[in-house]
């Protein structure tokens, strides 16, 4: 079986919003634009690993892999280029809970949808309030599992899931040519220490927080194979390691007047 | 007057109506013998009694031309007698097309997509809502269509009509 590779801009792109503060990118782009004028100080750059980014990103995609219970809340804005050639953002905004190993809830909401995933580990079901139809398919019995039975059978992306994989680390480094420490940031009321990865294709940023448990409070993630280099910025908030879920929290109950549709596989 | 030809049937269909001309008796006067012939001819008039008009005259136009060279030694006269005839065979298909087609105008439309074309929307209006053997069903015009979940999209598709 191949090994699952993120699925990062479209993901994230079902998900959260918030504004990107324009600081932290002009700081992203300012790193990931090579200088004309020095090129080959610029390819030692791009080629640089800087061991402490990758022990920050380590810690932190370590620290949630080890949670057994979380929620969080996201918002996110992502890009997109109109006929005009102008680029425009489009938010939404969504939560996340998740009871390892075997349960998940999910919410995204924005102008146009509004969807709920439940995964009780035994059956996934998508319910879409504003239609109030839902689709309920039988799923593997791990999250993992779930996840790459949902992208790969079903074409869903679930919000956020690339990072709550187990092996999430070595997936997020996988070709991985620069990792870069922009320095403090300020995400919220949260201060972070500002990571910059680059691989072919994509761009990502992540922000940890620098005290406490070394949670993530942003992901950017930039396509950068076409000139537009779209972004998608999620910005996570309302972390909770220790939440008290109801036990019927993943189960989903139609509500009166719910309609049952099926996937189109 | 002997008619040499006797375009009669015309079918018509809901958006297009099939005129079918039976010419059972030609003559090959060149090859100096008589044989019997049945030939059909087929001209498809689209919604429209114009059009059933044209091809009325179109065949008329043909059996025309067929009837001179089986009658060579026939008068000027007679041949504008049989003209004349044929002209009045041709207003009578055309009437009769017009007929078939008012009639195939009061027919509800016929599905516009194909079973199983997927639709992000359903028509603005005209839709009705129903559930056949619990299965829900937006009927709008004469299509039936599904809600589906395409990925996270919810999305429309057409299917055959629920028993």
């Amino acid at each position: 079986m191949d090994r699952p590779r993120l699925k990062l801009a479209s993901a994230l792109g079902t998900l959260g919003v918030l504004a990107l503060t324009v600081t932290v990118f002009a700081g992203c782009q300012a790193q990931t634009q090579v200088p004309a004028v020095e090129p080959e100080a610029a390819q030692t750059q791009v080629q640089t690993l800087d061991p402490e980014a990758v022990q920050i990103l380590q810690r932190s995609m370590d620290y949630l892999g080890s949670l057994q219970q979380f929620t969080m809340q996201a918002r996110n804005m992502h890009e997109d280029i109109l006929d005009s050639g102008n680029k425009v953002n489009f938010g939404a905004a969504g939560s996340l809970t998740v009871s390892r190993p075997d349960k998940l809830r999910a919410e995204r909401h924005g102008a146009q949808f509004q969807q709920t995933f439940y995964y009780d580990g035994a059956t996934l079901t998508l319910h879409n309030s504003p239609a109030n139809v839902y689709a309920s398919d039988p799923a593997p019995g791990t999250l993992p599992e779930m996840f790459d039975f949902a992208s790969d059978t079903l074409g869903l992306f679930i919000p956020l899931t690339d990072l709550f994989r187990p092996d999430v680390f070595p997936l997020l480094m996988e070709d991985v040519t620069m990792a870069v420490v922009i320095g403090k940031d300020l995400v919220g009321d949260v201060t972070c220490d500002h990571l910059l990865f680059s691989r072919p294709g994509v761009d990502f940023q992540i922000c940890v927080a620098d005290s406490g448990p070394p949670l993530p409070v942003m992901y950017v993630v930039t396509d950068t194979s076409t000139p537009a280099l779209l972004s998608v910025v999620t910005i996570m908030s309302d972390w909770d390691i220790a939440p008290t879920v109801p036990a019927d929290w993943f189960t989903f109950v139609p509500p009166a007047g719910a309609t049952e549709i099926p996937f189109l596989k | 007057m002997k008619t040499h030809v006797r375009p009669v049937l015309v079918i018509a269909g809901f958006a297009a109506a099939v005129v079918a001309l039976l010419i059972p008796e030609v003559v090959d006067a060149q090859a100096g013998r008589m044989h019997r012939a049945t030939r059909r001819r087929t001209a498809v008039v689209v919604s429209s009694a114009t059009h059933a008009r044209d091809a009325a005259a179109v065949s008329a136009t043909t059996a025309s031309q067929q009837s001179t060279a089986a009658q060579q030694s026939a008068t000027a006269a007679q041949q504008a007698e049989t003209a004349q005839q044929q002209s009045e065979t041709a207003e009578q298909q055309a009437a009769t097309a017009e007929e078939q087609a008012a009639a195939a105008a009061a027919l509800p439309p016929a599905p516009a997509l194909p079973v199983g074309t997927v639709v992000p929307t359903l028509p603005a209006t005209g839709c009705v809502s129903m559930s056949v053997a619990n299965v829900a069903y937006n009927h709008c015009g004469n299509d039936y269509y599904r809600a589906v979940f395409q990925g996270n999209d919810l999305v429309y598709v057409t299917t055959a009509p629920p028993e």
